[in-house]
């Protein structure tokens, strides 16, 4: 079925459910509940906690103010039951009298961490923390209600231990890279993504297509609306994610979307307006920033005499949720930034509907669908000698001749569409049985063009490209489980299948050398191509697991997952991948103090895999032409018929405290990640014939680490509450092996290792530098820590700031080397002086190896690049009630701003900086090359509830 | 819910979840994509046009990049770029790291042959795989191949999945060259002129004068072999690096030396117009840019009569027959419309830069000029042990003694563990 026909026949299944939305009916004889709901250690009101009337679909909300409004309760006893995500669920019961109110206030739990927590990624159905037996990270929308979100990859910034966000340059629209526990595969940057599920469907996990002249790419990740995240659900090694078998090496994360319920609609509107800027850029020497700040001596620099410009920003969001026996939660949202340097700019718009019914006893289908669309205008940048920053930076070694607005003139557009529509069935026949299946369609539709008009300095005939690319990817995902108390023991028994089915189809045209000026299509051009891609890939498995409890206090699960996949081998087979994992709460014995709240000690070893490439196992060969555009083939992939997943088995061990009285709370993990039958080219001397080298299962990667996340709420009191929050990951990992002829250079070194030049004679006066290759550190931070702390002024004046550091790595400084060489580089002018000059004996090998436009190489200019950035700072305001006017029931004000302040050694002009995305191999991507650094943001909202 | 309705459920459930589980039996899991086809699909006597077009793309896949690198390691152009081994060549330094791709691509090319001979052999009657010029075709594909390898590299090394082969000189790449141009001989008849150049070229390699005017003198004036590009799948990267970008630059060389500017040589001036950047893409070298390939689809020339008559020239100027020299250099003028050079007074010895003013130098700036962007230069350097190599300097710095052949590349040495990267390197400044 073509992927237009799919997406019309999700459109038709999520309209269909849409019509079956009823109204609910309204009782007779009842009473009216009222009260507020606030959290048991700060006293602050809870909004969105659910308020059910136990055995009854009665329900409703919290507002901003914590208030909630239950009519038409029954009259009697009845049992109020409050439940938020991320509190303990809380039970109080009230007695209800015909036509009177009656007021239950109530005060949950907010535990960092909460045994009875339900989670669901990586298990066989849900389950409470206190059975899972390995970490598991939890971002909550309180979380992010705290911090400043541009992007839904800022959600998970700073978040979680081992979760580490790379940001692959400051220009709109450009995406993150994300990664979970450091790298355990020889496979690159592209083979270390986690897997993205959101509510249940599997989506793509990487990047649009690059964006090739503006050297960036959008991420998939961002397409998600951030305000529409209830929850985040993070799953980081092989010990946890062997349920989702061949491909979740790299973790898993679960984004969870709100949902609806508690009756009448509740309409929340927000409003936010700000700005980003950049400061300057560059050595601070340069009082120009680099011709950046200030562009003056260009002749075609803008009026405001510089290139960078304040980007608006703007977002609307409108959301209502309601109903009872059919919730539902409707949100749209639209938001416009404008980049830094004009044109850039994107808007986004998206619309999601939400909703669950049960169409008949013990059967409750949840369903969500999404749409989103993001118009993204980038400038020609990064190593291009056709963009913008290159030339103005490179002052005028360039290739514009001191007229860099002439770059400008190539116009970059995409607009990616994506559509997520996912069915979520349960039914619980019995007590102790659940079925749950998801379906899920991942739908992305992706237009990026380029054009160079008529008359564009660098190509004077002009030249258009337009790149077409769809994705489809089909989630069926079956579990169930049975529980049955057996000797004393509760037992779970769970089995499951899923089936994954990814298309990609994509068309690219190219047309050069138009006949004249005006908008132009590719077939106007006198030569033209195209090129079509067309894949299609599947994977499906099953699994069986047995969990056993002993006194709700001691959890022990075994599973197995059997996979199959398109791209194994045909000698290869079946994949199979353990686990076992134990969980035992020692605080629930009599034994333990009192001051000591909850202690769980939890300990997981599983595997998980990455599967080959597309035709690793077989000889296949490639259309092309040859002969003045005769038809040809020509070696596409020599094939081997063995080939198998990698895997990578993983032991993790940890605990999880709370103690007094909830005041503090700690998580710590130690891990241990083998990788074996590492996928890897086996590289064999050309001279036998051919260049291509076969996939082979040989590497191995050891990786290892640990991380702890702790919370401390210091003060709480009525007018007063100060918090603490952190979180640290170090993780190193190591080429074992890379088969028969590891290169003993690669041994040992991390997977992300890079190598160049480096000076061995550093100290020789006046002597040019000789060099050598040596390593010179790993591409990907080992380190990282975010600290957050939070402080709330008479329960409504609330201060959030978070900061975040990551090290340990190196990055190369491209920007400032390739200037040098063009004697531009304020910080290296003394040395850039002398040696143009023919005079250099004042200066060491070593300085000449930076600053001498004869000598200055990549190695020496790839330097430690540690820094800690403020990521987030928010003040918000949660207007008194009595304020607000009639029909208002909360206006919260926020005042946020992100990226403010950084610090580095590092001598390029950002240490985030990168101008090759996500690039397929760690060099690339490790690179600073023309790019815009990081923008600081402001922004100011308004969020109201009515 | 009824007892009905839980059955018909249940049913559905556990049908759903079997029909998953069955998948891992049946095709879905089978990968599609129309774009790739199986090796077992080639088995067609009717495809045997697309194989050996397919080897002819392969060859051409190395052939712009030998021309590229060549002419900036060597004294044809001076590299004005970014690239890094842009920054190594131009010094006169062939970096054992920045030399991989020409030897992969080239012994691809080899095997390529001996794959495809191998299956059209298994598709056609005897009599017709010995008339099949496009086996013929593939043997002086395969001869052009070796003789790349050894006019580029200071040594070669054969081998195949079984056994790595050793270290072995130049030379072996000739006489391989030699046997394959041979083959070519013996099958069809439709490339035998190119096997004969291609033969003319390996024997001058090889010193073996007579064999090489031998064949040379079966080759007409005006016949030109190609390797062939297109803008959809194998663009020509001289037009890209020059006029695209501006990697190199004629500035310093002796074609930018020419006044009249020679028609074997043009290029274009850029300060005084005409091009996207007076500079080259490191910013400081002065771009003057190559005019002979004009287009992302123009061929280059790999075997010619061109080619032929300057190899007689050599052999009448090693004969010491200042005469028959002169004759065919200027057999190869008239082809461009140069006036004729009247006989040089002697022999006389090369130099740099070149003074045109007796018979070597001449027979250097000739082929210079005639083979100038073509891959061909490095070779005449080495063999003649050219004074240019002695620090010879264009734009930047050279090294002492500059590289006249290209080692065995570190992605070659760094596997086979018949030697070591510095025995791979030795005879260059990467040893």
């Amino acid at each position: 079925m073509p992927p237009q026909s799919l997406v019309r026949a999700g459109l038709a299944l999520a309209l269909g459910c849409l019509l079956s939305l009823v109204p609910s009916d309204v009782a007779a004889q009842t009473g009216t509940v009222t009260g507020r709901v606030t959290a048991s250690t700060t006293g602050a009101p809870l909004d969105g906690v659910v308020v059910t009337v136990q055995g009854s679909s009665l329900q409703t909300f919290t507002n901003q103010q914590g208030r909630f409004l239950l009519t038409n309760a029954p009259v009697g006893t009845i049992t109020l039951e409050a439940t938020r995500l991320g509190y303990s669920p809380f039970t109080l019961e009230v007695t209800v009298t015909a036509g009177e109110t009656v007021v239950a206030d109530m005060e949950m739990s907010d535990l960092a961490i909460s045994m009875d927590e339900l989670v669901v990624t990586g298990t066989a159905g849900s389950a409470r923390r206190k059975e899972i037996g390995n970490s598991i990270g939890v971002i909550s929308s309180d979380d992010l209600d705290a911090i400043a979100v541009t992007s839904a990859t800022d959600v998970l910034q700073g978040q979680a231990p081992g979760l580490v966000i790379r940001q692959t340059g400051g220009a709109v629209g450009n995406g993150s890279e994300i990664m979970l526990r450091g790298v355990n595969t020889l496979g690159g940057p592209n083979s270390n993504r986690p897997l993205i599920y959101v509510d249940g469907v599997r989506i793509e996990n990487g990047s649009h297509q690059e964006a090739d002249e503006a050297s960036a790419q959008a991420t998939v990740f961002d397409d998600i609306d951030a305000n529409s995240i209830e929850r985040v659900e993070v799953i980081k090694g092989a010990a946890a994610t062997t349920l989702y078998g061949t491909e979740a090496a790299a973790g898993v994360i679960q984004i969870f979307t709100k949902g609806g319920g508690g009756g009448a609609p509740q309409w929340t509107a927000s409003i936010s307006q700000g700005f980003s800027e950049v400061g300057h850029v560059g050595p601070d020497e340069d009082p120009t920033g680099l011709q950046v700040n200030d562009c003056s001596a260009d002749a075609t620099c803008p009026a405001s005499g510089t290139w960078l410009q304040r980007g608006y920003l703007q977002e609307y969001d409108l959301s209502v949720r309601g109903g009872e026996s059919v919730p539902w939660y409707f949100a749209a949202s639209f938001s416009d930034q404008e980049g830094n340097i004009s044109p850039q700019g994107a808007n986004s718009a998206s619309v999601r509907a939400n909703f669950r019914f049960e169409p008949i006893d013990n059967v409750s289908i949840r369903a969500s669908n999404v749409f989103s669309r993001r118009n993204i205008t980038f400038i020609p940048d990064g190593n291009n000698a056709e963009g913008l920053l290159l030339n103005v930076i490179r002052n005028t070694n360039d290739y514009t001749n001191g007229r860099d607005a002439l770059t400008l003139d190539m116009e970059l557009k995409q607009q990616i569409d994506h559509f997520i529509s996912g069915l979520n069935i349960t039914w619980t026949p019995t007590a102790g049985m659940s079925h749950r299946l998801n379906l899920g369609l991942d739908y992305i539709s992706n237009e990026y063009t380029e054009e160079r008009p008529w008359g564009f300095f660098y190509v004077p005939d002009g030249a258009r490209e337009s790149d077409l690319a769809n994705d489809r990817n089909i989630t069926v995902d079956y579990a169930g489980s049975y529980q049955k108390d057996l000797f004393g023991l509760a037992t779970t028994t769970s089995w499951g299948a899923q089936y994954y089915d990814e298309f990609s189809w994509g068309l690219n045209g190219f047309g050069e050398e138009f006949a004249g000026p005006g908008d132009k299509l590719i077939d106007s051009a006198v030569e033209t191509s195209v090129e079509e891609d067309w894949l299609r890939v599947a994977s499906g498995g099953f699994f069986l697991q047995e969990q056993i409890g002993w006194n709700d206090r001691l959890f022990v699960t075994l599973g197995g997952r059997w996979d199959g996949f398109s791209t194994f081998g045909e000698n290869f087979g079946i994949a199979f991948y353990p686990k076992i994992s134990a969980a035992y709460t020692i605080s629930d014995h009599n034994f333990w103090p009192e001051w000591w709240d909850t202690m769980k000690l939890r300990g997981a070893i599983g595997q998980s895999g990455r599967a080959p490439s597309p035709f690793a196992s077989k000889r296949t060969w490639s259309s092309t032409s040859g002969d003045d555009r005769q038809a040809a083939v020509i070696l596409a992939e020599l094939g081997n018929e063995e080939v198998g997943p990698e895997r990578t088995r993983e032991f993790e061990a940890g605990f999880e405290a709370l103690l007094f009285s909830g005041r503090f709370s700690l998580d710590f993990t130690w891990y241990d990640q083998s990788t074996f039958d590492a996928l890897l080219r086996l590289p064999r001397p050309s001279s036998i014939g051919t260049e291509q080298a076969i996939l082979t299962n040989l590497g191995e990667v050891a990786n290892n680490g640990y991380e702890f996340e702790a919370t401390f709420n210091a003060i709480s009191t009525e007018n007063f509450a100060w918090s603490l929050g952190g979180n640290y990951w170090h993780g190193e990992n190591e080429i074992v092996s890379l088969g028969p002829v590891t290169d003993e250079r690669l041994k040992n070194r991390p997977v992300d290792a890079q190598f160049g030049d480096v000076v061995t004679n550093p100290d020789a006066m006046g002597e040019r530098p000789d060099f050598e290759e040596g390593y010179l550190g790993p591409a990907r931070p080992t380190t990282t820590w975010a600290l957050n702390t939070r402080t709330t002024f008479f329960q409504r004046l609330t201060v959030d700031l978070m900061g975040e550091f990551q090290g340990g790595h190196v990055r190369q400084a491209g920007t400032a080397r390739q200037n040098v060489r063009r004697s531009y580089w304020a910080p290296c002018q003394d040395v850039i002086d002398a040696v143009n000059g023919g005079d250099f004996s004042g200066y060491t090998a070593s300085e000449l190896a930076l600053c001498s436009p004869r000598d200055a190489s990549y190695g020496p200019w790839t330097q430690a690049a540690d820094f800690f950035r403020l990521r987030s700072v928010s003040l918000g305001y949660r207007v008194p009630e009595e304020w607000l006017p009639a029909g208002t029931s909360g206006l919260t004000l926020r005042l946020q701003g992100r990226n403010l302040w950084h610090t580095t050694d590092w001598p390029g002009i950002d240490p985030e900086g990168n101008s090759y995305g996500t690039a397929a191999n760690w060099y690339w991507s490790t690179r600073e090359y023309y790019n815009l650094p990081t923008p600081r943001v402001f922004t100011f909202s308004a969020t109201v509830n009515f | 819910m009824t007892m009905n309705q839980r059955r018909m459920l249940r049913r559905g459930v556990w049908t759903l979840g079997l029909a998953v589980l069955a998948a891992g039996c049946g095709d879905i899991f089978d990968i599609e994509n129309p774009g790739e086809i199986l090796d077992a699909d080639l088995n067609d006597p009717d495809l045997i046009n697309v194989l050996i077009t397919g080897l002819s793309s392969d060859v051409s896949d190395f052939v712009d990049n030998v021309a590229f690198d060549v002419a900036r390691l060597s004294d044809e152009m001076a590299g004005s770029g970014s690239y890094a081994d842009t920054g190594y060549f131009r010094t006169g330094w062939a970096e054992q790291g920045e030399v991989n791709g020409n030897w992969d691509q080239a012994h691809e090319a080899i095997w390529m042959t001996e794959l495809h001979v191998g299956r059209i052999e298994g598709l056609l009657e005897a009599s017709e795989f010995q008339a099949s010029d496009q086996v013929s075709r593939a043997y002086v594909f395969k001869g052009v191949a070796h003789r790349t390898l050894g006019e580029t590299y200071c040594q070669v090394v054969y081998s195949n999945a079984e056994e790595y082969g050793p270290l072995q000189p130049r030379g072996v790449a000739f006489d391989s060259a030699v046997v394959a141009f041979t083959q070519a001989l013996s099958f069809g008849s439709e490339h035998h002129t190119a096997a004969r150049a291609g033969l003319a070229s390996a024997y001058a390699a090889k010193g073996d004068w007579a064999q090489a005017v031998s064949n040379a003198q079966q080759v007409p004036d005006d016949f030109e072999w190609y390797a062939y590009y297109d803008i959809n799948d194998n663009a020509n990267i001289l037009y890209d690096e020059t006029h695209d970008r501006a990697e190199m630059s004629a500035i310093n060389t002796l074609a930018g030396s020419m006044s009249p500017q020679d028609p074997r040589a043009p290029f274009t001036k850029c300060e005084e117009g005409g091009c996207s950047t007076t500079n080259g893409a490191d910013g400081v070298t002065t771009m003057w840019r190559q005019e002979k390939v004009l287009d992302e689809d123009d061929e280059i020339i790999i075997l010619s009569g061109k080619e032929a008559r300057l190899i007689e020239a050599e052999a009448a100027l090693v004969a010491g027959n200042l005469g028959e020299f002169t004759t065919q250099i200027n057999r190869v003028r008239a082809l461009y419309g140069l006036d004729p050079i009247a006989e040089p007074a002697s022999a006389g010895s090369l130099e740099f830069p070149n003074a045109w003013d007796d018979a070597w130098s001449i027979l250097d700036g000739e082929r210079h000029l005639t083979l100038w962007l073509e891959g061909r230069r490095l070779w005449d350097l080495d063999r003649w042990d050219h004074p240019f190599l002695d620090g010879g300097q264009i734009v930047w710095e050279p090294e002492v003694r500059r590289d006249s052949c290209m080692p065995v590349p570190d992605g070659e040495c760094s596997v086979n563990p018949n030697f070591t990267c510095s025995e791979a390197a030795a005879g260059t400044n990467s040893g």
